[in-house]
């Protein structure tokens, strides 16, 4: 049964409100599947305290020995690491399903889903979840709080306005680059998964931007955006050295990525639509 | 009222060639031949609403192509595809409104979660209201009996219980349009029966059009009145099934199991001499005590044929065989029409 | 010999992943390159000469080699045992004359083949671009030695967890603790000699720092003469202890697996 279009169904407002209604459908469907994996939630939350001990261990165990990185101390590395952590973990909890494309396109299960009336994109985002992800959250936030703690600033509400304006930009940022990487298993005949290529190069933000020469620099502000990942939005607290106000184009690198983010992954779904699988 | 018009539609792909070993691989990383296969090549069909067609042709003939074309899910290389109105590729999501669509090895289903769980989804990507989608669901429920399935995960049924489940999830948003890809491959005898039915049902009730692809010629003996054949990307037929067993049915093997096993060839030849030379009849072959005959029924009377042969030959037993459609297929396959 | 036909038809089928490969290639220079600007940046910033022992230039070649030795690690080969389990092919496996252990041992060496081939261009790049120190005679056999050991011994591990799949639904959390661990206790980001004294001492007792410390230590001649002998004898140790656990969790996993048919 066709149904009658109303205009007043069709205008993008109502478009982004179904949108995340479905997004939120499937991550509901998501948590009822890990459950009924009976999901070790405290496992689960275990392992990935684990993983966040260990990388504060890590910066601990170097700081024993050191005093700076650049004039950055222990207590804000360890704000920029909080800051990673809180904008992958927040980026995987929203698209993890896109890391199964190359699994979809082998099986034949994206033409099911091609073959559905929503977008691609939002059926591949949320057909995964991961709770270990959440679990790095929750240790992204309390590393967080560690941090602040250690270097006791006093934040402005200015600054913690721009944090978060920051924060979302770089979440936005990792999406739009998750997104370009992906969309490359559709122009390659033999594909494998990039996502883990991606996520191992996010490294190059962990640490504070000075240690690279200026061209660096340069290149992940503007050319390879990773450092709005961690660096920026630390940066907002901070206003360290001259670097910090870059912070400020975050929203703007964040609209122009996402631009070429979608640009990329619309002809990278035509080419796998003209050539089929 | 045609509701799906195809014309001259053309498909081609590009796939790369590589031989096996150590060298050509290393060579394949510098420098890769390719090659252009042509998938569909001008293919024309108009299908009106409330056909039961069937899409039959070997493998790599181009049947999932066109499937493929028609769900909005790939671009050809030239022509013009409408469905419903629509073209589907240019407004895929629009069209998908429009579909049902069962690729049968793939699924529709969440693996890990209960059947009813997908429905749900389905309800909700397909924006199906509550009344549409509570009747749907009772009444696809009884009719492919998987009442008692819904709130099992979908990993544990078995295959005929999961594709039931997969036509119901395909047919819940009342697609005006159904495709099907090979939904009874790997059945048994009883879940292919049954699902058989559902689509005659819907088919005839609720008018909606199938078209389905398939390589089980009992699908399309019970259910396609019209069925079109396709072989390496050209329509070879498109009409009644009944039409095109008439035409091949004419021919009968008949068999006869005679005492002697040194009939020679020649002596047979010279027997029938007449009826061979005005191809009446033909000599199939002769093992030892079994002669095989193919018999043109429109030429000659086969029981004369069969008198004929009682008096000439020390006869101990006979057949009369009609080739059954697989048979049919088989040599249009091979042969062409 | 049919291990070795193993070994060419796993390195065939990686190769076809060409840009895949490509990438991991560019990614190992990529963090070859970070740690040498933080190192450099950690040193000229605090104003030292050596930091726990080591000298810049030690230190960079530390972080390079065990970038190198990195790259053998990642690729989570538990997680294709995993599959091996859970997909079936294991059964089809088991029905031939092979033993599986050496099976996937074969599986896993044509499947890094690639790897090894461009961390040793990417070795090469790094002594030109990065100056890095170089053994050699001896010492350079040695090394060798003791990474093929290590090369072993990862895949012990990545078996020991990959068995877990005959019994978990799921071996994420055991991966990733097991990881953790060694990403931790194996100085393969933090020399060991940095660590203090409690850590260091558990450091000893874990069978990680066979895996990066000792090899690169030897790599470094920071372990001269005898020491040499005691550090690749424990290598060697937990190399046969770690073999004789991931088999007996083989022996016990394939029990349970053909006794559940499958």
């Amino acid at each position: 049964m066709i149904k009658k279009e109303s205009n007043k169904n069709n205008n993008i407002v109502s478009q982004t409100l179904k949108a995340i209604k479905l997004w939120f459908y499937y991550r509901k469907m998501n948590i009822l599947s890990a459950i009924e994996y009976r999901a070790n939630f405290f496992l689960i939350l275990l392992v990935s305290s684990f993983e966040q001990i260990g990388q504060v261990l890590l910066l601990v165990i170097l700081f024993n020995q050191i005093d700076y990185i650049n004039g950055w101390g222990f207590g804000e590395v360890l704000l920029l690491s909080a800051s990673a952590t809180l904008v992958s973990s927040i980026v995987l909890i929203i698209i993890a399903g896109l890391g199964s494309i190359p699994y979809e396109i082998r099986t034949g299960e994206l033409d099911i889903l091609l073959a559905r009336p929503k977008s691609l994109y939002l059926q591949l985002a949320g057909s995964r979840l991961w709770l270990i992800d959440i679990g790095t959250l929750i240790g992204g936030i309390i590393k967080f709080i560690i941090a602040i703690v250690y270097i006791s600033i006093s934040p402005s509400l200015i600054d913690i306005v721009l944090y978060f304006i920051a924060l979302i930009s770089g979440i936005v940022i990792l999406i739009a680059l998750t997104t370009i990487t992906m969309s490359i298993t559709f122009f390659s005949t033999k594909v494998r998964n990039f996502f883990f290529v991606l996520y191992r190069s996010l490294g190059l933000g962990e640490y504070p931007l000075e240690i690279y020469g200026s061209g660096i620099v340069f290149l992940l502000t503007f050319i390879l955006p990773l450092g709005f990942i961690s660096y920026y939005p630390a940066q907002a607290l901070l206003h360290k050295g001259v670097y910090s106000q870059f912070t400020l184009f975050a929203p703007i690198i964040a609209i122009v990525f996402s631009l070429i983010a979608s640009y990329i992954w619309s002809k990278g779904v035509r080419r796998y639509t003209s050539t089929g699988s | 009222m045609a509701i799906i018009e195809i014309k001259d539609l053309y498909k081609e792909y590009e796939i790369y060639e590589r031989e096996g070993g150590l060298k050509a691989a290393i060579t394949s990383l510098f420098a890769r031949k390719t090659k252009k296969v042509k998938a569909l090549n001008g293919i024309n069909i108009t299908v009106n609403e409330g056909e039961f067609v069937g899409l039959i042709g070997p493998n790599g003939a181009g049947k999932s192509t066109l499937i493929k074309i028609l769900s909005g899910i790939l671009f050809p290389t030239s022509g013009e595809v409408k469905v419903n109105g629509i073209i589907p590729y240019e407004q895929r999501e629009k069209n998908a409104i429009n579909i049902g669509v069962m690729f049968g090895q793939r699924s529709n289903l969440w693996w890990d979660l209960p059947v009813i769980d997908t429905f749900e989804l389905l309800k909700e990507i397909y924006e199906i209201p509550d009344s549409e989608y509570e009747k749907n669901v009772k009444e696809f429920s009884k009719l492919l009996a998987i009442d008692k399935y819904l709130k099992t995960p979908v990993r544990k049924l078995s295959l005929g219980e999961r594709m039931r489940c997969e036509v119901a999830a395909c047919l819940l948003h009342n697609p005006k349009i159904v495709l099907l890809d090979e939904p009874t491959i790997g059945l048994d005898v009883v879940a292919k029966q049954r699902i058989r039915e559902f689509f005659k049902m819907i088919n005839k009730k609720r008018k909606v059009t199938i078209i389905l692809t398939t390589h089980d010629m009992g699908d399309v003996e019970k259910l396609c009145k019209r069925i079109i054949i396709i072989d390496k990307g050209n329509k070879v037929y498109d009409g009644e099934l009944e039409r095109l067993m008439k035409r091949f049915r004419k021919l009968k093997t008949v068999t006869f199991r005679v005492s002697d096993p040194n009939i020679s060839k020649s002596k047979l030849e010279s027997l029938f001499n007449e009826k061979i030379k005005n191809q009446k009849i033909k000599l199939l072959s002769k093992e030892k005590e079994e002669i095989k005959f193919e018999v043109n029924s429109e030429k000659v009377n086969t029981s004369e044929f069969v008198k004929e042969t009682l008096s000439k030959l020390p006869v101990v037993d006979f057949k009369i065989d009609e080739p059954e459609i697989e048979e049919v297929i088989r040599k249009i396959y091979k042969k062409g029409i | 010999m049919k291990y070795a036909k193993l070994i060419k038809i796993a390195f065939l089928s990686d190769i076809e992943y060409r840009i895949y490969n490509i990438l991991l290639f560019l990614l190992t220079l990529l963090q070859m390159f970070i740690l040498v600007m933080l190192w450099s940046a950690i040193f000229s910033w605090n104003n030292v000469e050596t930091i726990a022992g080591f000298t810049l230039s030690e230190m960079i070649t530390y972080a390079i080699v065990a970038v190198l030795i990195t790259q053998l690690w990642e690729n989570d080969y538990e997680y294709n045992l995993e599959d091996f389990i859970k997909e079936g092919e294991l059964t089809t496996i088991l029905t031939r004359p092979i033993d599986f252990f050496f099976y996937a041992f074969s599986n896993y060496l044509g499947e890094n083949l690639s790897v090894i081939i461009y961390s040793f261009i990417a070795w090469i790049i790094a002594i030109f671009a990065f100056s890095i120190h170089v053994p050699i005679g001896i010492t350079l056999l040695l090394f060798t030695f003791s990474l093929l050991i290590s090369f072993f011994l990862m895949f012990t591990i990545s078996m020991i967890i990959g068995c877990f799949a005959f019994w978990a639904e799921d071996i994420h959390g055991v991966s990733e603790t097991i990881r953790i661990l060694i990403l931790l206790f194996s100085g393969s980001f933090i020399p060991l000699s940095f660590f203090p004294e409690g850590l260091r001492i558990i450091a000893n007792i874990l069978p990680f720092q066979a895996m990066y410390s000792l090899p690169i230590l030897i790599y470094l001649e920071k372990i001269t003469g005898t020491d040499i002998f005691i550090a690749i004898f424990i290598q060697i140790f937990w190399a046969i202890v770690l073999y004789l656990v991931a088999r007996l969790f083989l022996k016990q996993g394939l029990k349970r697996f053909t006794s559940l048919g499958g």
